[in-house]
C-alpha cells in the first residue's frame, strides 16, 4: 500500500536499508546463476544484441544439424562408390580374350561369377539410410531398382531381361540363322557356260536388327561387284564372269557388317582350287568343269557365305545381340525401354516401346527426361539442299523432345521454307532455295515440347560472318547453307537437350549456411552405373552351353563357343575400360564431383565453428557477470549494510527517555 | 496586582502546562499512528483587569498545505506506476528472457531449425514429426501467452470493482467527515482528531483516483479529479463498475458504448450527472487510471502484438505467392497480368511500379472497408471489395481510379492486367503477385494450412469481420488436425508424391525469410502504437524488444516515483511528526514549570494563610 494504515510505518532509513538487501539477494543471484538479468526488463539496453546473437547461433545450430545428416549421406556414397570401382576392375579382370582357362573353366563360371557381381551391385544401388535410398534421385521413399530376380527372370507376368534378350537374338538372327540377310543365285540354271551368274546377299528388310552390311573388298578383279549401301535395305551383287573367265586361287572378298550394339565385323572368303581346299568354312572351291564352272563357283561362294554367316551370327552377332538387349532393357535416362515388335521376332521389323505392365522397368527413381546425348531424341539429316530433324522412331512421348511446331521469318519468301510435318514421328523439314536470296536475319525457329509440357523454342538466324552460338553462316549457295544450318541446328538443339537434362547433382540439395547450398544426388541410371549394370546383366544371361558336357576341352567344335566368350569378353573390356572415365556421369567423375560437395560441406562447417565462436563470445560478454566483480560488489555492499544496520542501533538508543 | 492575581496567574499557568501536557501525552502516543499530525498548544498572555495570565488559545495541528497538495499528488502518481509496474512483471515472467525455454525467440528458432531438418531428410518419419511436436509447441505457447495476457486484464477488472467500492465508501466517510467539521461546536482536541481522519481519508482516495483537494477554512475539505469532475463537494459522488464478465481478446472498448465489450466505470454526482470516466478521459491517476490504461492501452497492445506474430507464422505456411505473367497490349504499354479469381477477402495483392526511377509498392487488400493509407514500410496499402466470387471488372475499375496513371484492365474473367504508360512513360511496372491461401494441404500448391483458425478455418486475415479476423487469432491458433494425424503431408503437396521432394518445406523457408509483414491497420487506428514491421523473426524480435523496454521503463518509473515518495513522507515526517527527543525535552520544561507554578500557589497559599492568621 503508498499510503501506510500501520502503526509505525517504516522511515526512509529503513527503507533504504531493505533496498540494499533486496540488491544483496540480487547480487547473490548474478552470482549463483553467472547471468546478469533474470527477467527480461532487466536487460534493458542488451536486450536487441542478445536477441540477435541468439536468433543467430539458433540458425546455425541448424545448418550443423543440416551439415551433419548431409556428411553421413556422403560417407556412404563413398563407400558405395569405391566398392562399385572395385566391382568394376575385378570384371574386367575375370573375362579376357583367349584366356579360357583349363578346361575351359573361366566360359563355365563367369556367368555365376557376372551374377554376384550383378547381385551385389543391385543391392549397392538400393541401399538406405534409415530407409531413406540414396541412388533414385529425390525419389528416396521407394528402392530405385527391383530385385536382381526379378530384373532377369520377370515377374508377375511382366518380362525380365532374358526375355528380352532371347527375343533381340531371335530378331537378329532370323529364323535361318543368318542374321537378316538373304543371298540369292541368278540364275540358278545359266543357259550357256558363259553367262555370268550373279549371287546377291541382301538385309531381309529395313530394320534395326540382325548384320547390316557395311563394306565390301575384294582381292583380284575377277568377281563383279555392285554394290547398294545407302538403300534400305542394302544389297551386293557378286557377278561371277562365265567362261572363258574364271575365278582365281587367292582371290578373296572381304565383307564388312555393322552390328546391333555399334560394333563391327568382317567375313573373307577365299577362293581356292579342289586340290587345295582345306574344308575350312571361308573358303570356297573354284569349279573345274568349263562347262559348269561358273555355276559351280557360284554355288560353292553361296555355301560358304552361308556358312560363315552362319559361323559369325553364334559368336560375333549374339554376343552383340546380347549387349544391343541390355542397351534396350536397361534404358539410360530420356531414352524409352525398347522390345522387339510383332509376335514372331525372327521377323520382326521394328522396335517398340516397353511399358510398365508388359515389361520390368529397371529403374524407377528420379530421372531426367530429355538426355543431351542423342539430341533428345532427335536425328538431323541432310539431302542435298534440304535438312530434316526428325524423332527416333519408336516415339515415346515420356521420352525426349517432341517437335511441336516450326516458325519462319525470311525477308525474301522462298529462300527457305520450314515445314512441320506431325505424326509418329514428327518432323521438321527446312528447304533452302537458291533462286530467292537469303539475307541476314532471316530466322527459323523450332518449338521442342519436353515430356513435362514445357516447350523450348531453337531459334537459327542467319549471319554474313561469322556464326556465333544460334546463328548459322549464309553460303554461297543453297547446299552450303543447309550445311551450316544443319550443324548449327545440332548445336543449338544439343544445347537445348542439355539444359532440359540438368544435372543429376541438383536432385538433391541441402541448404548449408545463407546462401550455400550442396548438391549431392545421385541417380541409378548415370552412364558410371548404367554401363557397369548392362555388361554385369549381359555376361550373367549369355552361357556357353557347348562347353559342358564336352569330351574334348580343346575340340573344334567348341570354336564358336569360343568365339562368342571372346566377343562377350572384348564388348565388356570396352564398357569398363578406363578410357571412359572422363564420360559425364562416369564413377570416377561423380567420385570426383562428391568430392568437391564434401570439401565445400568442411568448409561451412569451419566457418560456422568460427562464427559460433565469436557469437558465443559476443553473447557472454554481454549476458554474463565477471564474477570478480559480482564479488567485489557484494563485498562493498556488505560494508554499507553493516554499516548501516550499527548507524541505525545506535541511533535507537539515542533516545532522551534513556535520559530521564 | 496583589496576591489573588498572582494566584490567578499561577492558576492559569498550572492550567496551560496540564493542558500542554495532556497534548504532549496524546503526541507521544500517537507517535507511530499513521496519519497523525503534531499538535502543540496556542498559549498568549492574556491582559485582563488585574492580571495579565497565559490562556490557551486552542490547538495547533501541524498542517502544511501545499506539501499536503504535493503528497496528494504523488500518492496518485506512485500508485498508478505501482500498479502498471506489477501487472507488467507479471507479463514479463510470462513473457521469459530470450534464450529461456519458453521464450517466443527460442521457440521460434527451433521450429525453424526442424523446418530446416525436414529440408534435409523429408523422407525421415521422426523429423516430420519433430516439425508437428515443435509447431504445436508455438501454437500452444501462443495460446497461454495470449490467455495469460487476458486473464491479466480480466483480474485489473476485479481489482477496479474492488478499488471502486472502497472509493465509494471512502468519500461517504470523507462527507461525514465534512459533515462533522460544520459543527462549530466541537473541542480543539477533537476537531484535530477529525483533522486527522479527513487527510487520511483523502490521501486513500487519491491512491485509487487522482485528486484535488481544496481544504477550506472551515476545516470542510472539496474533491476534484485534476480534470476538474467533482467527486466531493456538497454532496459525494458515486461510482459504479459494470464488470463485463470475462474479458477476451475480441473484448475491447469502443467510442460507442453500443459496441464497446468492456466494463463500464461511471461516476454519478450528487446533481445526478453521470460520466464515462474511461470514455471522457477523465482518470488521470491513480490505481484506476493505471489499471484503465493496462485494460484497454497496454495490454491489448500486448494481445495485438501475439497476434500478428500468430498471423505471420500462420500466413508464411499458408499463402501462395504466384508472380503474375508479362502482358502488354501491343501498343507499347508493358507489364503484368495475374490471376485473381482464387482470393479470398483479406488476401492481397502485391503492385511494384516504378516513377522515374523510384519504386512504389502498392498493397490491395480484398476488403470493403475503402482504406487507403501508407504504412510504416512506406507501402500505400488499398482496399478493395473483390466481391465473392472475385470481379475482376469491379476490380480494375476501382483500381483505375485510384492509379489514374497506370492501366489497370480485366482482359477476361478473373483476371486483372496492369499496365505502364507506354515505352516512353515514366511509369514502370515492375512486378505483379498475387498472395493467396492455401485452404488445405493437398492441393497440389507448395503453400498449405498447417495453422488454422478455430474450427479448422483458414485464416486469411479478413478485414470485413467484426470484429477482424486477426483479433484475438493468437488465442486460437492451433495445428490442422489433418496434418498431427498424417504428418507425410508436410512434404507430400499432391497425392501419392514422393516423400523424397523437399520442395515444400523448401518453399516455406524461402517464404520465413522473404515474407515481410507490417503491423496494425490504418495510421489512425494505430496511433501510439508501436508499430511492427519485417519478417516473423524480427516480429518476434521486435516485440520482445518492445515488451522488455517498455516493462523496464516501467518498473524503472515505478521504483523512481516510490522514492520521491519517500521522499515527500520524510519531509511530512518532519514537518507533522513526532519528535520524541523533543517531547521529552519538552515534558521536563513543562514538569519544571509545573513545579513551578505550584510552587508559587503555595508560596501565595502561605502568604495569604499568613495574612489571614494574622488578622
Amino acid at each position: 500500500m503508498i499510503v501506510n494504515k500501520s502503526m509505525y510505518p517504516l522511515t526512509t532509513g529503513f527503507s533504504v536499508i531493505s533496498k540494499m538487501q533486496d540488491k544483496f539477494a540480487q547480487l547473490q543471484m548474478q552470482l549463483g546463476t553467472g547471468v546478469k538479468a533474470q527477467t527480461l526488463s532487466e536487460m534493458g539496453r542488451d536486450l536487441p544484441i542478445s536477441l540477435s546473437v541468439r536468433s543467430r547461433l539458433t540458425t546455425i545450430a541448424g545448418y550443423n544439424a543440416s551439415i551433419e545428416q548431409v556428411d553421413l549421406r556422403m560417407s556412404f556414397y563413398d563407400n558405395a562408390l569405391s566398392r562399385l570401382d572395385a566391382i568394376e576392375g575385378e570384371a574386367r579382370n575375370s573375362a579376357i580374350q583367349g584366356q579360357y582357362g583349363s578346361n575351359n573353366i573361366n566360359m563355365a563360371t563367369i556367368p555365376g561369377l557376372s551374377r554376384a557381381r550383378l547381385d551385389e551391385m543391385v543391392t549397392l544401388l538400393n541401399s538406405d539410410i534409415a530407409g531413406r535410398h540414396l541412388f533414385g534421385g529425390s525419389k528416396t521413399d521407394a528402392a530405385p531398382l527391383p530385385t536382381t530376380t526379378e530384373m532377369l527372370e520377370g515377374a508377375g507376368g511382366r518380362a525380365g531381361y532374358k526375355t528380352v534378350v532371347t527375343e533381340r537374338q531371335m530378331a537378329d538372327l532370323g529364323a535361318a540363322g543368318q542374321g537378316r540377310l538373304t543371298t540369292a543365285i541368278n540364275p540358278v540354271a545359266p543357259a550357256l557356260p558363259t553367262d555370268p551368274v550373279t549371287v546377291t546377299l541382301a538385309e531381309d528388310g529395313d530394320h534395326p536388327f540382325g548384320f547390316k552390311l557395311s563394306t565390301v573388298s575384294a582381292i583380284g578383279a575377277n568377281i563383279g561387284i555392285v554394290s547398294d549401301f545407302a538403300a534400305s535395305p542394302a544389297d551386293i551383287d557378286f557377278t561371277f564372269p562365265g567362261d572363258p573367265g574364271t575365278v582365281a586361287e587367292g582371290d578373296s572378298i572381304t565383307l564388312g557388317f555393322t552390328l546391333p550394339d555399334g560394333t563391327e565385323t568382317q567375313i573373307t572368303l577365299k577362293a581356292v582350287s579342289a586340290a587345295n581346299a582345306s574344308g575350312a568354312t571361308g573358303e570356297f572351291v573354284i569349279g573345274d568343269d568349263p562347262l559348269t564352272a561358273t555355276i559351280t563357283t557360284a554355288t560353292n561362294f553361296d555355301n560358304a557365305l552361308k556358312a560363315s554367316l552362319q559361323k559369325t551370327a553364334e559368336s560375333e552377332l549374339k554376343a552383340a545381340s546380347t549387349y544391343a538387349a541390355s542397351q534396350n532393357f536397361f534404358n539410360a535416362a530420356g531414352e524409352p525401354v525398347l522390345r522387339v515388335n510383332g509376335a514372331d521376332p525372327y521377323s520382326s521389323t521394328s522396335l517398340r516401346i516397353a511399358t510398365k505392365t508388359d515389361t520390368v522397368m529397371w529403374y524407377s527413381g528420379d530421372t531426367a527426361a530429355v538426355s543431351a546425348v542423342g539430341m533428345g531424341r532427335l536425328t538431323s539429316t541432310r539431302a542435298a539442299e534440304t535438312v530434316t530433324l526428325t524423332e527416333n522412331i519408336p516415339v515415346s512421348s515420356a521420352h525426349g523432345f517432341q517437335i511441336s511446331a516450326v516458325s519462319s521469318t525470311v525477308a525474301n519468301a522462298g529462300a527457305l521454307t520450314a515445314t512441320h510435318t506431325p505424326g509418329d514421328p514428327a518432323n521438321m523439314s527446312v528447304v533452302f532455295d537458291d533462286a530467292f536470296a537469303l539475307t541476314a536475319g532471316d530466322s527459323v525457329t523450332v518449338t521442342l515440347t519436353e515430356p513435362n509440357g514445357t516447350s523450348r523454342q531453337v531459334t537459327l538466324t542467319a549471319v554474313t560472318g561469322r556464326a556465333g552460338p544460334g546463328q548459322f553462316t549464309i553460303g554461297a549457295d543453297e547446299q552450303a547453307s543447309a550445311e551450316n544450318f544443319e550443324k548449327a541446328m545440332i548445336r543449338s538443339v544439343t544445347e537445348a537437350a542439355a539444359a532440359a537434362e540438368g544435372n543429376p547433382r541438383q536432385s538433391v540439395t541441402a541448404a548449408v549456411e545463407d546462401s550455400g547450398r550442396v548438391a549431392y544426388g545421385m541417380q541409378a541410371n548415370e552412364s558410371g552405373y548404367l554401363r557397369l549394370i548392362r555388361t554385369m546383366a549381359a555376361m550373367t544371361v549369355e552361357t556357353y552351353p557347348e562347353i559342358t558336357n564336352a569330351a574334348d576341352p580343346n575340340s573344334v567344335d567348341l570354336n564358336p563357343a569360343k568365339a562368342r566368350f571372346d566377343a562377350m569378353a572384348r564388348r565388356q573390356q570396352l564398357e569398363l575400360s578406363e578410357g571412359r572415365n572422363s564420360e559425364r556421369g562416369s564413377i570416377e567423375l561423380i567420385t570426383m564431383e562428391l568430392g568437391v560437395a564434401r570439401a565445400g560441406l568442411k568448409a561451412a562447417t569451419d566457418r560456422h565453428t568460427n562464427y559460433k565462436a565469436q557469437l558465443d563470445n559476443l553473447l557472454s560478454d554481454v549476458e554474463t557477470v565477471s564474477k570478480e566483480d559480482v564479488a567485489m560488489e557484494i563485498l562493498a555492499l556488505q560494508t554499507r549494510l553493516t554499516a548501516s544496520y550499527q548507524v541505525t542501533s545506535m541511533v535507537s538508543q539515542l533516545s532522551l527517555v534513556n535520559y530521564l | 496586582m496583589g496576591l489573588v492575581s498572582s494566584l490567578s496567574n499561577a492558576v492559569s499557568g498550572l492550567r496551560t502546562s496540564q493542558d500542554s501536557i495532556s497534548i504532549l501525552s496524546r503526541n507521544i502516543a500517537n507517535s507511530g499512528t499513521p496519519g497523525y499530525h503534531r499538535q502543540s498548544l496556542n498559549i498568549i498572555d492574556y491582559s485582563s483587569v488585574n492580571s495579565t495570565y497565559a490562556r490557551t488559545a486552542g490547538v495547533n495541528r501541524a498542517f502544511n498545505q501545499s506539501l499536503q497538495t504535493y503528497y496528494n499528488r504523488q500518492v496518485s502518481d506512485t500508485s498508478m506506476s505501482n500498479v502498471m509496474g506489477d501487472y507488467l512483471n507479471k507479463l514479463q515472467g510470462y513473457l521469459g528472457k530470450p534464450g529461456e525455454a519458453g521464450s517466443l525467440d527460442t521457440m521460434f528458432g527451433s521450429f525453424k531449425n526442424s523446418l530446416q531438418a525436414l529440408a534435409t531428410s523429408p523422407d525421415d518419419y521422426p523429423t516430420r514429426a519433430n516439425v508437428v511436436a515443435e509447431a504445436q509447441a508455438m501454437a500452444r505457447q501462443l495460446n497461454s501467452l495470449s490467455n495469460s495476457v487476458q486473464q491479466l486484464r480480466q483480474e485489473t477488472e476485479t481489482r477496479i470493482s474492488n478499488d471502486v467500492s472502497e472509493v465509494n465508501a471512502m468519500l461517504i466517510s470523507l462527507n461525514e467527515v465534512n459533515n462533522r467539521m460544520l459543527d462549530l461546536g466541537m473541542t480543539d482536541t477533537a476537531r484535530a482528531q477529525l483533522y486527522d481522519q479527513r487527510d487520511r481519508l483523502v490521501a486513500s482516495v487519491a491512491e485509487v483516483i487522482d485528486v484535488q483537494a481544496e481544504y477550506r477554512a472551515d476545516g470542510t475539505v472539496a474533491l476534484m479529479t485534476r480534470s476538474g469532475v467533482g467527486l466531493l463537494d456538497n454532496g459525494f459522488s458515486t461510482f459504479k463498475f459494470t464488470t463485463a464478465g470475462s474479458l477476451s481478446a475480441t473484448s475491447q472498448t469502443n467510442i460507442d458504448t453500443d459496441q464497446s465489450r468492456v466494463g463500464k466505470l461511471t461516476l454519478t454526482t450528487p446533481s445526478g450527472l453521470t460520466i464515462d470516466l474511461v470514455h471522457q478521459g477523465v482518470l488521470q491517476g491513480g490505481e484506476l487510471a493505471g489499471l484503465v490504461q493496462l485494460r484497454d492501452k497496454i495490454l491489448v497492445e500486448a494481445q495485438n502484438q501475439l497476434d500478428e506474430i500468430a498471423a505471420g507464422i500462420a500466413s508464411v505456411f499458408s499463402t501462395i505467392t504466384t508472380p503474375g505473367t508479362a502482358a502488354d497490349d501491343g501498343l507499347g504499354a508493358t507489364g503484368f497480368s495475374a490471376d485473381i479469381s482464387h482470393l479470398r477477402p483479406g488476401n492481397d495483392v502485391l503492385l511494384n511500379y516504378t516513377v522515374n526511377g523510384t519504386e512504389q509498392r502498392v498493397r490491395i487488400v480484398n476488403s470493403a472497408n475503402g482504406e487507403d493509407f501508407v504504412d510504416a514500410s512506406g507501402q500505400r496499402v488499398i482496399s478493395v471489395d473483390f466481391g465473392d466470387p472475385p470481379n475482376a471488372t469491379a476490380v480494375a475499375g476501382a483500381l483505375q481510379a485510384k492509379l489514374p496513371a497506370l492501366g489497370i484492365t480485366s482482359p477476361s474473367a478473373g483476371v486483372l492486367r496492369v499496365l505502364d504508360d507506354g515505352a516512353a512513360g515514366a511509369r514502370d511496372i515492375t512486378g505483379l503477385t498475387t498472395r493467396g491461401t492455401a485452404t488445405g494441404t493437398q492441393q497440389g500448391e507448395l503453400a498449405m494450412a498447417l495453422f488454422v483458425d478455430q474450427g479448422n478455418s483458414p485464416f486469411t486475415d479478413n478485414l470485413d469481420t467484426n470484429p477482424p479476423q486477426i483479433v484475438g487469432f493468437a488465442s486460437r491458433i492451433s495445428v490442422n488436425p489433418a496434418v498431427i494425424s498424417d504428418n507425410r503431408l508436410l512434404v507430400q503437396f499432391d497425392i501419392d508424391h514422393s516423400l523424397g521432394d523437399a520442395a515444400r518445406p523448401e518453399y516455406v523457408l524461402e517464404q520465413l525469410n522473404a515474407m515481410s509483414f507490417v503491423s496494425g491497420s490504418t495510421p489512425a487506428a494505430n496511433a501510439g502504437r508501436h508499430q511492427l514491421n519485417g519478417t516473423v523473426e524480427q516480429l518476434i524480435e521486435q516485440v520482445l524488444n518492445y515488451q522488455g523496454t517498455t516493462i523496464g521503463s516501467a518498473l524503472t518509473a515505478q521504483s523512481n516515483r516510490q522514492l520521491t515518495l519517500d521522499t515527500i513522507t520524510t519531509q511530512m515526517e518532519s514537518e507533522y511528526g513526532v519528535n520524541l527527543d523533543e517531547e521529552m525535552a519538552r515534558l521536563t520544561e513543562l514538569q519544571s514549570a509545573y513545579a513551578a507554578n505550584a510552587r508559587v500557589v503555595s508560596v501565595v497559599k502561605e502568604l495569604l494563610d499568613t495574612l489571614f492568621a494574622s488578622t
